[in-house]
């Protein structure tokens, strides 16, 4: 009997509950404990410019809401969400309008963790220059989505501090586009100055910088600075030219460098190209030589000429045809800004 | 009201009798020696009487002479009179509330026989929470089911067969795919975001019900539950209120199911039982399609009405689809050919199942072994469900005081799976449902491709996803008694599942464009558990009794999963991942703890007052750190009316119970087991290196869900139990609801857990349970229960959207899972176009036009069983009903296309109601666009009213007589026919008003691609030796 006791006492006692109830998990770590090195600065910066390629930005969707609306696409889905864009006639809750703006702000608070705490690291591997070179980066991609935010929905709630429990960053008020487009210039300027004037396929640097300005420039209708900073990649000639013939620009052929769509998403083939959604909402684009760029989606039917080979020598042409279509604009939006190189 | 009884008495026997004679050749016949040799030498009358406890006289006692037909019964006096017995007769005595009495006559020829009352149902044990009770003492609402009656219902879980069965729980089958995960719902339902599923308990193990599936299924899931064979089970307790589930305090708020396995007795002689069966089953109906020229016509009309609609679409009477093939269409209407595409993918499908078992015990052990394996078809092609399981419960007395034992479970299930639900890829249903015109599946006799969906022959032939579940639930105990009265009790049980999922997709599949893709998902779940308890109880003089009970569990939850995928094969005849051109693997794990410590106190005052109170506090792992305690107390009590002097007299009132309780539960199922810290995810990476990202918002006050309960209930019965009835009504209010709460976008997140909701359940149960004729021959009873429970959210700050089409809102105000549609008023007679209510009367039909009506939720639910044994033949009819529940039509949405979705489903013959011309009354309008009003997602004109009334099962049982049975060495057996949902009584217009197309818990009610329960027939025998 006493033995018995002994046994459950100790069962019960020896046994700490504060630790037993302790877990950790493995997969994820705390946020108490994220940038603190240079191997955590540098994985989160990667981080950064993971959310520009998530499906719901630059990785379809944000490409897709502007495409959609152009008069080469046709919607035979049973989804209503999809022909609102179609029909020019998008309303407010339309799930795809709120996945892209979800996904852009998600990428900004991922920036603004980046500029808020990389400074304070001190780890001495972390050198000066790569500071510079992470908080350029992110202030660069801050910019991109402050100016993605501003030609899609005007002014908006400028969040310039790192959300870190549910009461942060909450009753922000919208911003005047104006506004909004002075902070894209106070990025832009912050991430010239700390970037290096080198040349890089895959990240963001003083060129890229360049690049958006040039695009941001138009968008404010300076002319003048538009063309100063176009002109500074076209003089670089050796690093930027134009590919030829422009169908190129959207393949993934061998010997090709990869289009911007593929460099933020995953791998395609072209001729068929999940482009929008995920899961119950997946569209896929098919283009076809003397075809307009059809869409099709779960409940549509690709035509028997996809499936059975007819495909085989497929001619892409263009994907937007008209100059109404957003999609063309971003197409050179993404080839001013990442410089995409000649076919060599 | 005595005479009542008698008249009624005499009633039945008059009743009876031709039926008696009837059927009794059989028994005349068994002249067996034994029979033979009480038989008397002289012949004569014999007189008596039959008294109760009482000493006094029971009229209507039925009296037989045991081997005939000869029966009396007794007069207002309880006397009674048999004019020719013979020699060294038995008279077999019986009578309803009594033990049934065997007397001999000997040569005697008067007898005065006192009946012993039969206190079975009463002091009947009830499995409760950390120990047994009987059920004169309950206070707590806890349904007990004898699951024979149900095992043999083909659904692969017992969950699912015990629908109709418990008053108060709502089962919804889902699918007619066997082993499949259920809906059920102990009193409503709680909680949007965490688990609305009861707590399954098996032998003292907490085991896990969520299914471990990764691949998809179109939004099914498989059952844990169906890992365990319902043959194992010995009894199932359905434990509802406050009272009775407070012992299991965080995991008791949607109720606890306890589950009993066989195991042997002490001094018992070794029992073998087998029980096969064989059996077919199909789909009752199946949808009524267009032919290929009805659909070719709708197509043209909505061709031509979408041109008039848009000129500038150039849709025109010439440039129809089906047209002329020289014109350069695909030919009229009328030269188009139907394909069958249902009657491909459903078949008759076959039912098999064996189970072995040996069962007996010596004075010191008792044992029980089973096996079995059992097989399912389901009635689409390629679905098979099979479980091979094995069992041994031991228990060793080591002394007078102390006794170990073991359970075990162990079973391996195989599933051959494929998408029965929602989804484009792979999905059957789909498939099947294709346009009729065209897509044959040959072409110049090659296979040819698919559109939109697969190709149903393609699909059939190359489906190659299955799933093997290697499950064990185990617990080995140890109990002494330290002195009298005082027991103490350890154990450690464990809940292992292996989940081993594989699919490959060759490349003519849409999935396995364009070359091929297989996965390998490794998942292993173990629940590991340790618990004691100090159990004490005394009996102080005769009138007190009280019992104390303290205990602690310690509970660790591993979940962990290994995947991978491969793309691109060389050939289909590479179909494992090392032989792909491109790989890809994840890792995931997981863990979660509980740390309880539980108390309960009763007192009983000469069983007629009765009261507990109980406490248990939990510490999870998932809540943040100052939250991570809940206290969940429970107090009850309960008054034997009966027993009080003023009713001791009236004897037609066998029992009157009030009872009383009240307390709180806890939740904390389904969140995320890390679901109150702020994390940062590995998984951000980019150009191939590895990334870090916010991943979820932390809040470390995320505490409990607790749901309070009040229950009030009252148990009646009469005529010595002859008629018994259980009433409760109860009031459950849910607070702290785990929710994940939205947050404004701008944040960088969407949502994080809080606990924000709640949610009020409310209703009443009755159970009413009668032996409508009894004699030596002939048993007649009935159990009906039905039970209404009113749900309401009480509170939820914004309205959460689900299931496909957001179909369903979460709304404030509302039952959880409303359904939120436009209501269709009228097809305009003059334009063919659907009129729709507007709301907001601004003229247009927006969202915001969109309003609640109705939802899953019956307004009263329940079943109705009746039994009736007749000599040697046994009949079970098993009704389980539901009025009052929607249910959305969604198929019906897609196979009302109106022409639009021609190149990819096929059409519902009732489109073919629609609106043609002017002055046409109908409820179709004429086919125009997609969605645009006419076809409208979320049209009021597909949700249906789902109420049924389903003849659940139906039993025939035949047992042949002991003498024959003895002869070939058998102890017993019984041949059975079982039939499965045989009748089916809904105005629903789709296959099965239970389906669902998700087994998520918030997209109930919406039927797409799901296959019906489907209609069976099995023949079996059970043999005892």
């Amino acid at each position: 009997m006493k033995a018995t006791f002994l046994i459950l006492v100790s069962i019960l006692f020896l046994t700490s509950c504060q630790s037993f109830l302790d877990v950790k998990p493995k997969e994820s770590i705390s946020d108490a404990v994220t940038i603190t090195d240079k191997t955590s600065a540098e994985t989160a910066v990667r981080g950064v410019y993971s959310a520009l390629a998530s499906g719901n930005y630059y990785g379809t969707n944000f490409q897709a809401i502007g495409y959609l609306s152009g008069d080469n696409v046709e919607w035979t889905g049973s989804q209503s969400i999809v022909q609102e864009f179609i029909n020019h006639k998008v309303n407010a809750d339309n799930g795809m309008i709120s996945g892209v703006w979800i996904a852009i702000y998600q990428t900004i608070n991922r920036a603004n963790n980046v500029l808020a705490k990389v400074n304070d690291v001190a780890d001495p591997a972390l050198t000066t220059a790569l500071k510079n070179q992470y908080l350029g980066e992110a202030y660069f991609v801050r910019a991109l989505a402050y100016f993605d935010l501003a030609r899609v929905w005007g002014g908006v709630p400028l969040i310039t501090k790192p959300t870190v429990t549910p009461a942060d960053n909450r009753g922000i008020a919208r911003s005047s586009t104006a506004e909004t487009y002075a902070q894209v210039l106070k990025d832009l300027d912050a991430a010239e100055s700390l970037l290096p004037a080198t040349t890089d396929r895959y990240r963001a640097t003083q060129k890229t910088v360049w690049a958006l300005k040039a695009r941001y420039y138009l968008y404010q209708k300076d002319w003048v600075k538009a063309e100063e900073y176009a002109s500074k990649l076209i003089g670089d000639a050796t690093n930027y030219s134009l590919i030829k013939p422009y169908r190129t620009f959207f393949a993934d052929t061998p010997g090709v460098r990869r289009n911007p769509f593929s460099r933020f998403s995953t791998t395609v083939p072209l001729k068929s190209t999940p482009i929008a959604g995920s899961g119950s909402r997946k569209l896929t684009v098919v283009r076809v030589s003397g075809h307009p760029i059809r869409l099709w989606s779960r409940y549509s039917t690709m035509p028997a000429w996809v499936e059975t080979g007819a495909y085989s020598s497929p001619k892409t042409t263009k994907i937007a045809g008209t100059a109404t279509s957003t999609t063309a604009t971003l197409a050179q939006t993404l080839r001013t800004c990442f410089a995409l190189p000649n076919n060599t | 009201m005595k005479n009542y009884v008698h008249m009624h008495g005499n009633y039945w026997k008059a009743w009876m009798l031709p039926l008696l004679l009837s059927v009794s050749s059989g028994h005349a016949a068994i002249p067996a020696k034994e029979v033979r040799s009480y038989w008397r030498a002289t012949e004569g009358p014999i007189k008596g009487q039959v008294l109760d406890e009482t000493g006094k006289g029971i009229p209507g006692v039925n009296i037989q002479i045991k081997g005939t037909i000869q029966g009396v019964s007794t007069n207002a006096n309880g006397e009674f009179e048999i004019s020719q017995a013979p020699d060294r007769a038995r008279l077999v005595v019986s009578f309803i509330g009594y033990k049934t009495q065997e007397v001999s006559v000997g040569n005697q020829t008067r007898l005065t026989i006192q009946l012993v009352p039969d206190q079975n149902q009463l002091s009947e044990v009830v499995v409760v929470g950390y120990g047994t009770q009987e059920r004169k003492n309950l206070i707590g609402s806890i349904t007990k089911i004898d699951p024979s009656d149900t095992k043999n219902i083909p659904t692969g879980s017992f969950d699912a067969q015990l629908q109709g069965k418990i008053p108060g729980v709502q089962i919804s089958s889902n699918t007619g795919v066997p082993g499949e995960a259920v809906n059920i719902r102990v009193r409503g339902a709680t909680s949007i975001n965490a688990d609305n599923d009861p707590l399954y308990v098996v032998d003292g193990v907490f085991i896990n019900n969520n299914s471990l599936q990764s691949v998809s299924t179109g939004g099914k899931a498989t059952s844990p539950i169906a890992d365990i064979n319902p043959s194992d089970i010995e009894s199932i307790e359905i434990l509802k209120d406050a009272e009775a589930t407070a012992l299991y305090g965080s995991r008791g708020a949607n109720g606890v199911i306890l589950i009993t396995t066989k195991r042997g007795n002490f001094e018992q002689k070794p029992k073998v039982s087998l029980n096969a069966s064989t059996g077919w089953s199909k789909a009752a109906r199946l949808w009524d399609l267009t032919t290929g020229p009805e659909h070719a016509q709708l197509v043209n009309e909505w061709w031509i009405n979408t041109g008039k609609d848009t000129p500038s679409l150039n849709r025109t009477v010439a440039n129809r689809p089906f047209r002329p093939v020289s014109e350069g269409g695909r030919g009229l209407p009328e030269e188009q050919q139907t394909y069958d595409r249902l009657g491909e993918l459903f078949r008759t499908a076959r039912l098999q199942n064996y189970d072995l078992s040996l069962a007996g015990g010596t004075t010191n052990t008792k044992y029980y072994i089973g096996g079995s394996y059992t097989q399912q078809e389901a009635i689409i092609k390629p679905i098979n469900f099979e479980r091979a399981s094995f069992k041994i419960n031991l228990d060793q007395k080591v002394n007078d005081k102390v006794q170990v034992g073991v359970s075990n479970i162990l079973s391996r299930t195989f599933r051959n799976q494929a998408r029965a639900g929602d989804g484009p890829q792979g999905g059957l249903l789909q498939a099947a449902l294709h346009t009729p015109t065209y897509l044959s599946p040959y072409e110049n006799g090659v296979l040819v491709g698919r559109a939109g969906f697969d190709n149903l022959t393609l699909l059939l032939n190359n489906y190659d996803v299955h799933s093997i579940s290697l499950r064990y639930i185990g617990n080995v105990y140890g109990e002494a008694e330290i002195v009298p009265g005082l027991k103490f009790r350890t154990s450690f049980g464990l809940d292992y599942n292996g989940y081993d999922e594989s699919e490959y997709w060759n490349n003519l599949l849409i999935a396995g464009s364009p070359s091929g893709l297989a996965t390998s998902s490794q998942t292993q779940f173990s629940s590991v558990l340790n618990e004691q308890t100090l159990a004490y109880r005394k009996t102080l003089g005769n009138k007190h009794t009280f019992g104390l009970l303290v205990g602690n569990t310690l509970q660790s939850d591993v979940l962990k999963r290994t995947y991978a995928e491969g793309r691109g094969f060389a050939n289909n005849n590479f179909t494992q991942i090392s032989s792909a051109s491109t790989t890809a693997a994840s890792q995931n794990w997981s863990k979660s703890t509980l740390a309880s410590f539980f108390a309960k106190a009763d007192y009983n005052f000469a069983g007629r007052y009765l009261i507990n109170a109980s406490i248990r506090a939990d510490g999870s792992s998932r809540f943040g750190n100052e939250r991570k305690w809940g206290y969940f107390p429970a107090v009850g009590a309960a008054w034997r009316i009966k027993q009080e002097e003023f009713l001791k007299d009236v004897t037609v009132l066998s029992d009157l119970k009030l009872r009383a309780s009240y307390g709180i539960t806890g939740n904390q199922n389904g969140i995320g087991n890390f679901a109150a810290q702020g994390l940062w995810t590995g998984g951000a990476s980019y150009q191939g290196s590895p990334g870090i990202a916010p991943q979820q918002l932390g809040n470390p006050d995320l505490q409990w869900e607790k749901t309070r309960q009040l229950n009030v209930g009252l148990d009646l019965a009469f005529f010595n139990g002859r008629l018994s009835a259980e009433f409760n009504v109860y009031n459950k209010y849910t607070t702290n609801g785990l929710l994940q709460l939205t947050l404004p976008a701008t944040t960088g997140f969407s949502t994080y857990w809080s606990n924000a909701a709640e949610i009020s359940n409310k209703g009443f149960e009755l159970g009413i349970q009668s032996v409508n004729l009894q004699t030596s021959q002939l048993k007649w009873t009935t159990s009906l229960n039905l039970a209404r429970n009113v749900n309401t959210i009480e509170k939820l700050e914004t309205p959460l959207r689900y299931g496909s089409r957001d179909l369903i809102l979460q709304q404030q105000g509302h039952p959880l899972y409303s359904f939120w549609v436009y209501r269709q008023l009228s097809v305009d007679p003059q334009t063919g176009n659907v009129v729709y209510e507007d709301v907001n009367k601004d003229g247009k039909i927006t969202t915001d036009d969109r309003q609640i009506l109705g939802s899953i939720w019956p307004k009263l639910f329940g079943g109705l069983t009746n039994n009736l044994t007749y000599g040697s033949f046994d009949l079970n009819v098993f009704f389980s009903f539901s009025y009052g529940n929607k249910i959305y039509n969604h198929n019906k949405f897609f196979g009302e296309g109106g022409g639009a979705r021609d190149a990819a489903r096929i059409i519902f013959a009732s489109n073919l109601a629609r609106w043609q011309k002017p002055g046409d009354i109908t409820d179709v309008p004429r086919p125009d666009g997609v969605n645009v009003n006419n076809y409208r997602d979320g049209g009021s004109r597909w949700l249906e009213d789902g109420s049924f009334l389903r003849l659940r099962s139906l039993t025939l049982g035949y047992t042949l007589p002991k003498t024959w049975s003895k002869k070939v060495g058998l102890d017993n057996l019984r041949l059975y026919a079982v039939g499965t949902n045989l009748w089916l009584l809904t105005k629903y217009t789709g296959l099965d008003p239970e389906s669902s197309a998700s087994s998520d818990q918030n997209q109930q009610g919406i039927d797409l691609g799901t296959p019906p329960q489907p209609v069976g027939l099995q023949l079996g025998l059970n043999v005892t030796l």
